[in-house]
């Protein structure tokens, strides 16, 4: 299945320039990990800032700023490619995944805490960062045919599924597929009857929850 | 801000950065560094001064940046991208790390410290032609289109702050960025 939804130019030029912060950064590149399509946009943007350094007046340094690099290069040479290409992962701690899948790319340099019992049939982990800022990540784990919990949100919310499929009032969305819901979008999440469904979801600004699942998110870890 | 006059002799001087890089690999060449310094260390301190980057710390993050630009030479595959391309990926990221006050995640590394992989001569000439069109591409916009997109490009937030810089109504710098952005698709095409 082909993916059909992917983030808008403006998302992945901020992912280019440095400027999306932390959680959703994350959640785009685990899209660009299953999207050649959008990481040949990805690379063109990289370009375009190699054209703006291009381009840029230089600025004035200090005067001994050449020297001092210089200085630093002794006994600093350039590893040979080979011992740096051998440096190890750190094994991280991580909750378990529905058999045969792996912790995306992306998220394998993270702790990520043990999963919380959210609704029948729903559960997730949340992953806080240093700074608001930063964002919130969820990853949410619904057996098939499962309702997510009703929800809007204060800013940005990127989702991208890593398995199954689910579906809300505007569509279905499928493996590698990013979704954007800006603020105005309240949505009940279902998931796919025939598989159950992971996502990776980072939240700009506060996730607010409807119904029953409002009283619970205080334990939540969001 | 002020372009060569003929594109040809800017694919040369690129040419000529990328060769310091590799020679920078191979042999630790210390003259071809200094060359790669004097030109690129100003160019991504204005980057990083014009992205908010108080002066100091935007001094500091340039000799950093090409601190890694020595120590990283051997991963630069001139086929992947051009020298300034590398080098802006590589400021950038020192640039999140600093934002962040944490280890940037090595999986956001963007491939950088990855091995190149074997590539294909198809992929090989998408490369360069990205390069080449993408900066034809920002040639081809109006001025006012351009200016929307470096201002996006540069500025942390970026519609109320272009906003503000251009004094225009946020919908105008809205609609200006996504008309540049489309022209900018258009004239990139499939790469």
């Amino acid at each position: 299945m082909p993916i059909t939804h992917h983030p808008p130019d403006d998302t992945v030029l901020r992912y280019a320039n440095g400027t999306l912060p932390e959680a959703p950064a994350i959640v785009v590149a685990t899209h660009l990990s299953f999207c050649p399509d959008c990481r040949l946009r990805m690379h063109s943007y990289e370009a375009l800032g190699g054209s703006m350094l291009d381009e840029v007046a230089p600025s004035k340094l200090s005067v001994d700023a050449l020297s001092s690099v210089l200085a630093k290069l002794d006994g600093n040479g350039p590893p040979p490619a080979t011992q740096t290409q051998a440096k190890a992962v750190t094994p991280r701690q991580q909750p378990d995944l529905p058999t045969g899948m792996d912790w995306p790319q992306p998220l394998r340099h993270y702790d990520i805490p043990r999963w919380r019992f959210v609704l029948p049939g729903v559960k997730w982990t949340a992953l806080s960062f240093s700074g608001p800022e930063a964002g919130q990540l969820l990853v949410v784990h619904g057996v098939p045919g499962a309702k997510l919990p009703s929800h809007g949100h204060d800013g940005t919310e990127y989702t991208c599924v890593l398995t199954g499929s689910f579906s809300d009032s505007q569509g279905t969305y499928r493996v590698g597929d990013l979704i954007e819901a800006t603020e105005d979008h309240d949505h009940q999440p279902i998931v796919g009857s025939d598989a159950e469904c992971v996502c990776v979801i980072a939240i700009e600004g506060h996730l607010r929850l409807h119904g029953l699942a409002r009283l619970l998110q205080p334990f939540l870890g969001i | 801000m002020t372009p060569p006059a003929d594109p040809s002799s800017r694919a040369a001087v690129d040419c000529d950065f990328s060769g310091l890089i590799v020679a920078v690999a191979a042999r630790q060449d210390r003259a071809a560094f200094s060359a790669l310094f004097e030109h690129f260390a100003p160019r991504v301190k204005s980057y990083l001064t014009r992205s908010g980057a108080p002066a100091e710390s935007a001094e500091e993050l340039a000799q950093e940046t090409l601190l890694a630009v020595w120590r990283k030479a051997s991963f630069f595959d001139p086929a992947r991208g051009s020298a300034s391309t590398w080098i802006f990926t590589i400021a950038r990221n020192l640039r999140s790390d600093a934002l962040r006050r944490e280890r940037h995640p090595e999986a956001l590394a963007r491939e950088l410290d990855e091995p190149a992989p074997p590539r294909p001569a198809d992929v090989v000439l998408a490369a360069a032609e990205r390069e080449s069109r993408v900066r034809e591409a920002m040639k081809s916009l109006s001025p006012e289109q351009a200016a929307v997109v470096r201002l996006s490009f540069y500025d942390e937030k970026a519609h109320a702050a272009i906003a503000s810089e251009l004094d225009l109504p946020l919908g105008t710098v809205k609609s200006r960025l996504r008309l540049a952005m489309n022209r900018m698709r258009s004239l990139l095409g499939e790469l």
